[in-house]
């Protein structure tokens, strides 16, 4: 479908991204050659505390290597566990491919069990699909398969196994496939983050995800990172930022931005049309979908990303506990005497859990977390943050915002 | 006549040289000193000095401060007045014995007749007449009451040795019970506070008044139920009153507050059951018990046909004619109907019973002996297992859970809960290392005395 300028412009101009245009004087490669209505060097995506995964030309084919294998995973300082994943890491790396490639993607299983990879929304020949036992047979232990096919869309797209998938989804095996556009009216993203959306079961005290549960869970990550263990996103004021959620998990995630609104611009069946975008502060990412939203991050600041269900927004937390808000247990007799670690906890709130810094279980998060400039954060799961700045020499964490005097706010009484 | 009571008493010098005394102390002494040699303890009974006040001394010292196991067996020995009774037998022995060599006492005959016709003068006749056959028979008598003396030593310090093991299996159970009872205690108090935790929720509006109920009802239940351990530990308290034989004003004594710990190890088996066979005093007095009724049928068997009586004496009669008549005097009583046979069976059936019963005694000795040791040693190794694992692992669960309640992972009533379960296991504990000296005391008692490996040289 090729494009004319005129087109663009249009589509530029009903998209809401009139900020475009106020880019015209230091306009990037990637989007003076999309405005110009040529191929453009696509901006390649950052999987924060992930990465993406280097190809191979082969006649004309684009190679991938993939290992199916167990990993060691940490999923924030002081945690690890025994995940499965691809090529060492969970999520597996990101595929990243232009719309037109033909691609050779070379599967091989370390795993104890069979494994297949089905490519989540990317259209295929039917034998191409990775459904074990339906359009191949299982990848045995040991045995490496090899998936081809031509790339006829661009788009967010994911990877996973369809072979005892339950097991192996909730383990870490995921990814991200990645398809840029040949040419696109979008003006393209300045920096473009994708992240994985995903829950885990893990009992305190243990070391491996427990795929058993179904609704229970007590794990919550972007791209398999709780918070404190999540990389923030570090954006230039002025930079036109694109976010790609993926989600394979058992429950829908809204992702909430602060200080900004974005426009939901796609899902994993292609872009929407400008007309029918919507703005959002919280898209909610279905199970088994992607959404990818953008905005122009033009509000400075260090600004909470995070999923707005409350819950995912916690590390390890029990859910059957007796409720103590409100419970006097100073009036509970011998309580201190029979338990002498024993610090009552509970009356009023949890809060005061993240500041006391006594010894937890082996391998658990607290259930809250983080030190900000003015105290304690208490967040944890899909949790990062969004930093804003008018000048950056990289992008490695800034540190914390310089807020302008007046700015904040303040005890009054 | 003159010469009569010169030569009765020739007599009765002669018999009467070296007859024991009827005083008792040499024997009991020397059966304290083997009692004590055997519980390889000295007692204060052998510290000479009345005996009212020497108990009173050692009392005085044994019940001033806690008492300990072995101060408590100190004081049943002293003091035990089933004991104290045990002990007479050997004064009742030890007359016997001198009984047994005092002559029967010569008899004197005198009679006046008067005539009918004077002037002739009163016929007065004078006689002395001694048993004869018992001047034969007392060496024998005496060889059987020193026996019999022999056989009441060994069953009175077999019974005072049999106290000394009740002492220390009733001294563990209560300084068990003790322990035991301050777990019990704990245990009750932890689901005590987790009513009272039930409560402060429902108050706050957070637990239902029936799930506060629930919590409150197992609370108030596990502190009532803590009467029943202090009624054990009474029972077991008056049981060592009892054992001790002490008054009502002398029962205010204190325990010490722990059991000891375990020996480091254990005798082995085999040479127990030996020397329990060789050493046992019941097996020793059912010996004497043999022996004694060997030597009285012997003696009956080689008396059969001698007369049953044998009396020799001197009479003296003054005619009426003032004519005197002097002269030796036979008594015999004459084997003809009695000649023993039934007395002999009688015996004969007698030994065998005792030679019977004396079996029956080894075969349960050196039952007594294996079973106390096996269950000593089972409950030694179940006391270890419970010490050194799985009392660490309550602890470490209790670690952990304190752990998971810092990150709000557990609920105080976890914590209550492990704390419980860590009393109830401590409790457990207790009752394994109690049964460990109970069966102790009970192999003790099997083996004849104590279990050091050196037996203690006989007196």
């Amino acid at each position: 479908m090729k494009m004319t300028r005129r087109d663009l412009l249009s589509a530029a101009a009903l998209s809401g991204a009139a900020g475009a245009l106020a880019w015209m004087g230091r306009t990037p490669p990637a989007r003076a050659a999309a405005l110009a209505g040529e191929p453009a060097p696509h901006v390649p995506v950052e999987t924060l505390n992930g990465t993406s995964l280097p190809w191979t030309w082969e006649d004309g084919v684009k190679v991938f290597r993939l290992t199916a294998e167990p990993v060691e995973h940490e999923f924030a300082p002081g945690m690890k566990a025994h995940c499965w994943g691809y090529n060492g890491r969970t999520p597996g790396p990101t595929l990243e491919a232009v719309e037109g490639d033909r691609v050779r993607i070379l599967v091989t299983n370390r795993l104890p069990e069979p494994t297949t990879i089905h490519w989540h929304g990317l259209l295929v020949p039917n034998g191409m699909d990775g459904v074990g036992g339906l359009t191949q047979p299982h990848i045995a232990p040991g045995e490496t398969y090899a998936y081809e096919f031509t790339l006829r869309q661009h788009g967010t797209f994911m990877y996973h196994p369809h072979s005892d998938e339950m097991v192996q989804m909730a383990l870490g095996m995921m990814g991200f496939f990645i398809v840029h556009p040949q040419a696109s009216p979008e003006p393209p993203a300045d920096r473009d983050f994708a992240f994985f959306l995903m829950e885990w079961a893990v009992e305190p005290g243990t070391f491996t995800p427990n795929p058993n549960v179904m609704t229970d869970f007590n794990l919550f990550t972007l791209n398999s990172r709780a918070y404190p263990g999540t990389a923030p996103m570090v954006v230039r004021k002025g930079q036109r930022v694109r976010i790609r959620l993926a989600n394979l998990s058992m429950d829908s995630h809204p992702l909430h931005i602060h200080g900004h609104n974005y426009w939901v611009t796609a899902t994993d069946a292609g872009p929407i049309p400008p007309g029918a975008r919507w703005p959002e502060t919280s898209v909610s990412v279905p199970v088994g979908t992607t959404r990818t939203v953008e905005f122009t991050a033009d509000n400075p600041g260090d600004w909470a990303f995070h999923c707005h269900k409350a819950h995912h927004t916690m590390n390890a937390m029990r859910h059957d506990l007796p409720n103590l808000i409100g419970v006097d247990q100073g009036a509970v007799r011998n309580l201190q005497r029979l338990l002498p670690g024993y610090m009552p906890m509970g009356k009023d709130g949890m809060a005061e859990m993240a500041e006391m810094g006594m010894p937890g279980p082996a391998n658990t998060l607290p259930m809250m977390a983080g030190e900000g400039p003015f105290g304690p954060i208490q967040m944890g799961g899909m949790f990062t943050l969004l930093k804003v700045r008018e000048n950056l020499e990289s992008y490695a964490d800034p540190g914390w915002y310089a807020h302008p005097p007046g700015t904040v706010a303040r005890k009054v009484g | 006549m003159r010469a009569m009571p010169l030569l009765a008493g020739a007599a009765l010098a002669f018999l009467l040289a070296g007859c024991a005394s009827v005083d008792p102390a040499p024997a009991r002494r020397a059966v304290e000193a083997d009692v004590s040699a055997r519980l390889d303890r000295p007692i204060a009974w052998e510290q000479g000095g009345p005996d009212d006040r020497r108990a009173d001394a050692a009392f005085s010292r044994l019940l001033a401060g806690p008492l300990t196991a072995d101060a408590a067996v100190e004081v049943a020995l002293l003091h035990n007045p089933g004991l104290r009774a045990a002990f007479e037998e050997i004064g009742v022995s030890q007359a016997d014995l001198v009984q047994a060599g005092l002559l029967r006492n010569p008899v004197f005959f005198a009679s006046a007749r008067f005539p009918d016709r004077p002037p002739l003068a009163g016929d007065i006749e004078l006689a002395v007449t001694q048993d004869f056959l018992d001047l034969l028979m007392k060496p024998l008598q005496k060889r059987m009451a020193s026996l019999e003396l022999a056989e009441t030593k060994a069953r009175v310090g077999h019974e005072a040795l049999q106290l000394a093991a009740d002492v220390r299996a009733a001294s563990a159970r209560y300084q068990a019970r003790l322990q035991q009872l301050r777990r019990v205690r704990l245990a009750a108090e932890t689901l005590e506070a987790a009513g009272d935790l039930a409560a402060a929720q429902e108050k706050a509006g957070t637990l239902s008044e029936l799930d506060a109920a629930l919590r409150a009802a197992a609370g108030q239940q596990a502190a009532a139920e803590t009467a029943e351990a202090e009624i054990d530990a009474a029972r077991d308290r008056e049981a060592l009153n009892r054992l001790m034989g002490l008054e009502p004003e002398r029962t205010g004594w204190t325990m010490a507050e722990t059991l000891p710990p375990l020996p480091p190890t254990d005798p082995p088996v085999t040479a127990l059951e030996a020397r329990a066979l060789r050493e046992r005093l019941d097996l020793e007095a059912a010996g004497l018990r043999v022996a004694l009724l060997e030597k009285a049928l012997s003696l009956k068997k080689g008396t059969a046909l001698l007369p049953a009586g044998v009396n020799v004496g001197v009479d003296s009669e003054r005619n009426p004619d003032g004519s005197r008549v002097t002269g030796p005097t036979l008594e015999l009583q004459l084997p003809l109907f009695d000649q023993g046979q039934a007395s002999v069976a009688r015996l004969e059936a007698l030994l065998r019973q005792a030679e019977d019963r004396r079996e029956r005694l080894r075969v349960d000795a050196a039952s007594a002996v294996r079973e106390a040791w096996t269950a000593m040693r089972a409950k030694r190794r179940l006391a270890e297992t419970y010490r050194r694992t799985l009392l660490p692992q309550r602890e470490k669960i209790l670690r952990l859970s304190q752990a998971q309640y810092n990150y709000m992972l557990k609920s105080p009533y976890d914590l209550l809960e492990a704390r419980r379960a860590e009393a109830e296991t401590e409790r457990r504990a207790l009752e394994l290392e109690r049964d460990y000296w109970i069966e102790r005391a009970r192999l003790q008692a099997a083996v004849g005395g104590g279990l050091n490996p050196t037996p203690k040289a006989r007196s």
